[in-house]
């Protein structure tokens, strides 16, 4: 082939220039078809005209062949960039190759960072971001009673409040109720045999269309089901149906036994559904209609959601108004009482996890900031021995440009390599954290690796490649390709390259001793809270929890001999000390409370009676969970109206109460020192226990005195 | 007068291969020899001509460069690639079949029964 000119190439040397190259080759054409013609006799510019004509339109044709060229260069440039970034991996992987120990290194620091950052982000996102599963959910509210005198911020709501609050605030579009979830046997068709323990709640049928939710399969609970007399109507969740019911579409329409009652299935409600302030797998419609008007029988849970455009401060205002009215006109039972309220995504996580949550995002930010450093030293010790090798680059034509981005490629492939790592870290520490969180963090179960998580890895890998990439790589490319290679085996970087690393190990030391103070103060609490006196000895203690259906053993009587034999045959286990039962074991479940009055000491008029924590044992409890008996004796089967107390109870009963036997530790109150006496019925306090658990903080467990007392055993509710 | 034969557009891409296949061409050259080649019977145009050339570079099936013509000036000169050469065998092999299928069609002498 003819050789291309020199000036051309040297033209060249800038680039491509489409625009231009069509012109010459069309004008080169032009020219020779003109000589052609000039050869047969024709005057110049008869030749021209002829040629012209032949030609055709001249615009058009350049043009078309102007954009050719031009799709041609961006073709090739792609080429170029995709060629070259191939290359530069390759050489990346090879270098990783030579160099094991260092890649190893750099790529399970990086991976540690990234992983924690993964598995704490899918936590973030999984707990804090990920929108909850109803419509427009931050219009959704929890309403509750609040008595600020007695501290309780989060009561339960009667059915006359209730139904007074619905009418009074219109800054809310729906308010439904709904009831504590409970405990149910619930017997499949066709397993006769094998009852299982359910969670079930009772929920006004209101409450599908205000948190915007409808049924998976079947229908939702509608108004007409809470109708008295209407044919029992329950909707499943999805998990139960899916865990016990094997996803089998026929479960809508089928009957199932809850209670030894039959109920028909009439919907399955979708994946991650449930009513927020009730864990439950299935609903069943609640009614008000025969509900009790007495405005002090505090047991409903309440959603509401506001109107468009509402705030919460309107709802405020509104709810302020209505409680003052409800306080003048029914003062015995409403005096104090106002509503408070909490929105709903607020109240799913809670502010202090979401402060937990934040902190600990900080934190691994911190372990990322300190493994990129790491890195980035690593990479610049590295670049000093490989400064002759940099220098050769350069020396053979490689711009500044080409250099760091050849470095910057291998640091991003280092990256992707740890981000691989540290994805397994991640997956490895949610599986971790699923098993250790799964009382302790709400939404646990929308944790997972997705795509936000993976896209998220991808992000921090690509930032912290070019982080403990970019600085490395620049000093790499700036350094003096003559100088370099006439130093000659010397590898030091000189002072400069000494002031950053040292730079960067100042950085990773600040940050390291932050974390560390953290985690020091982190695990002073730990042991601290491990060290608190719980007051009882939980050390092999197993706890087996029991529960009858009110069918089966419908009165008192039955449900202590019930628990008599089962006690009976327990102790004769070998290996079994001693065994008890209570109705609610300590941090587990429910607190139930009692208010009691003190006969010599009325209540003064417009004070509330005091109440305390309550649990009913039977005989052994206290030897069993090894709390002192510092005076007195333990109860027993033949007591009746029989109390012990604790220690902290002593402040509230009589100082010159002769015949009680105050002491230390746990106390035994006898009958006819009957100083103590419950204000209802324990029976009654059982029956209505929702109301009086939703109190059931840590809080009000340690100020609260306790009181023990057998009093045969109802249903713990 | 030559005949002027109007001809598709894949057919003018299918002379270029062929036409390259020979030496490095400008587009000059490369019109000049089809026109002899088939006694001026086909006659390419040069509007059609240069954007086809294009086009075939952007497939990768012919590559350009500059050089010195015959008569001492700059010119584009085009060579068949690897691909190029590949896509010439079949594209060749199938205008033969079609064109002896099409002339098997317009030579019958036995009449439709």
């Amino acid at each position: 082939m003819p050789s291309e000119s020199l000036w051309r190439r040297y033209r060249r040397f800038w680039g491509a220039d489409p625009a231009r190259d069509v012109d010459e080759e069309l004008a080169f054409h032009i020219q020779m078809r003109v000589d052609e013609l000039r050869r047969t006799g024709m005057s110049e510019s008869e030749a021209r005209e002829a040629t012209m004509k032949r030609f055709g339109d001249l615009t058009d044709v350049r043009e078309e062949c102007e954009t050719l060229s031009q799709e041609r260069v961006r073709i090739k440039r792609r080429a170029d960039q995709r060629d070259a970034l191939r290359q530069d991996l390759r050489f990346a992987l090879r270098t990783f190759a030579a160099n094991r120990g260092f890649t190893l290194i750099a790529a399970l620091t990086m991976a540690i960072g990234i992983g924690a950052n993964t598995a704490v982000f899918s936590v973030a996102y999984g707990v804090l971001l990920r929108p909850l599963p109803f419509r427009d959910a931050d219009a959704l509210v929890r309403l509750w009673s609040m008595n600020a005198s007695r501290n309780l911020e989060f009561f339960s709501v009667s059915p006359a409040d209730f139904k007074d609050w619905q009418r009074a605030v219109p800054a809310f579009s729906g308010m439904a109720a709904f009831d504590r979830q409970r405990d149910a046997t619930l017997v499949r068709p066709g397993a006769e045999s094998a009852p299982e323990a359910v969670e079930t709640a009772a929920v006004m049928p209101e409450i599908f269309p205000l948190l915007g939710t409808g049924a998976f399969r079947g229908r939702t609970l509608m108004a007409d089901d809470a109708q008295p007399g209407a044919p029992p109507a329950v909707v499943v969740s999805y998990d139960l149906w899916s865990a016990r019911f094997g996803e089998d579409a026929g479960l809508v329409g089928r009957q199932l036994t809850l209670d030894g009652k039959p109920v028909t299935v009439v919907g399955i409600m979708p994946r991650r559904f449930w009513v927020p302030g009730t864990p439950a797998q299935i609903w069943t419609p609640l009614s008000l209609a025969g509900a009790s008007d007495d405005h002090s029988n505090r047991y409903l849970r309440v959603l509401a959601r506001f109107a468009p455009g509402k705030t919460l401060a309107q709802a405020r205002a509104e709810a302020d108004a209505i409680s003052a009215r409800l306080a003048r006109d029914f003062p015995a039972t409403n005096a104090p009482w106002t509503i408070n309220m909490m929105a709903v995504p607020e109240m799913v996580v809670g502010r202090q996890f979401r402060r937990a949550v934040l902190v600990l995002v900080g934190v691994v930010a911190f372990v990322l900031l300190i493994a990129c450093a790491n890195t980035a030293n690593l990479q610049l010790a590295r670049a000093a021995a490989r400064q002759r090798e940099i220098a050769l680059r350069a020396a053979l034509g490689a711009t500044r440009g080409r250099i760091t981005r050849q470095l910057l490629t291998e640091s991003l492939a280092l990256a992707g390599i740890a981000a691989g790592g540290g994805l397994l870290l991640a997956v490895g520490g949610i599986k971790l954290l699923r098993k250790l969180g799964e009382t302790t963090v709400p939404r646990l179960d929308e944790v997972r690796i997705d795509a936000p998580a993976l896209a998220f890895t991808a992000l921090v890998a690509l930032g912290s490649g070019v982080l403990f990439g970019l600085l490395p790589a620049l000093r790499a490319s700036r350094s003096d390709a003559g100088e370099a290679l006439k130093e000659g085996g010397r590898t030091s970087t000189g002072a400069a390259g000494q002031g950053v690393r040292s730079a960067l190990v100042v950085a990773e030391v600040s940050l390291s001793l932050v974390l560390l103070v953290g985690a020091g103060l982190l695990m002073r609490s730990f042991v601290r809270l491990q060290a608190v006196e719980l007051g009882f000895d939980a050390r092999g203690v197993l706890v087996a929890p029991l529960r009858l259906s009110e069918a089966a053993y419908p009165d008192s009587a039955s449900v202590s001999r019930f628990y008599g034999t089962v006690i009976d045959h327990v102790r004769r286990l070998p290996g079994v000390a001693s065994v008890a039962a209570v109705n609610s074991a300590p941090f587990a479940g429910v607190n139930p409370g009692l208010v009691y009055t003190v006969p010599d000491r009325p209540t003064p008029p417009g004070e509330r009676p005091p109440d305390a924590d309550y649990r009913v044992v039977t005989p052994g409890y206290l030897r069993t969970m090894r709390i002192p008996l510092v005076r007195g004796r333990d109860v027993a089967t033949s007591d009746v109206n029989v109390l012990l107390v604790s220690r902290q109870f002593k402040p509230v009963l009589p100082q010159n109460c002769g015949a009680c036997q105050v002491f230390g530790g746990a106390y035994t109150i006898s009958p006819c020192e009957a100083t103590i006496e419950p204000a209802s019925s324990p029976s009654n306090v059982h029956r209505s226990s929702p109301s009086m658990t939703t109190q059931n903080s840590a809080k009000s467990e340690w100020k609260c005195p306790r009181l023990f007392g057998p009093t045969g055993w109802s249903d713990p509710a | 007068m030559p005949t002027e034969l109007p001809f598709k557009r894949g057919a003018i891409e299918l002379l270029i291969l062929k036409t390259v296949s020979w030496r490095a061409m400008h587009g000059y050259a490369i019109a000049q020899w089809i026109q002899d080649t088939t006694d001026d019977a086909l006659r390419v145009e040069e509007g059609s001509l240069y954007p086809a050339l294009h086009r075939l570079e952007n497939k990768g099936l012919i590559e350009s460069r500059w050089g010195t013509s015959e008569n001492n000036r700059q010119a584009k000169f085009y060579t068949l690639t690897t691909e190029g050469r590949r896509t010439l065998r079949a594209e060749s092999e199938s205008w033969m079949q079609y064109a002896a299928a099409i002339t098997k069609v317009i030579t019958a002498t036995r009449q439709p029964a």
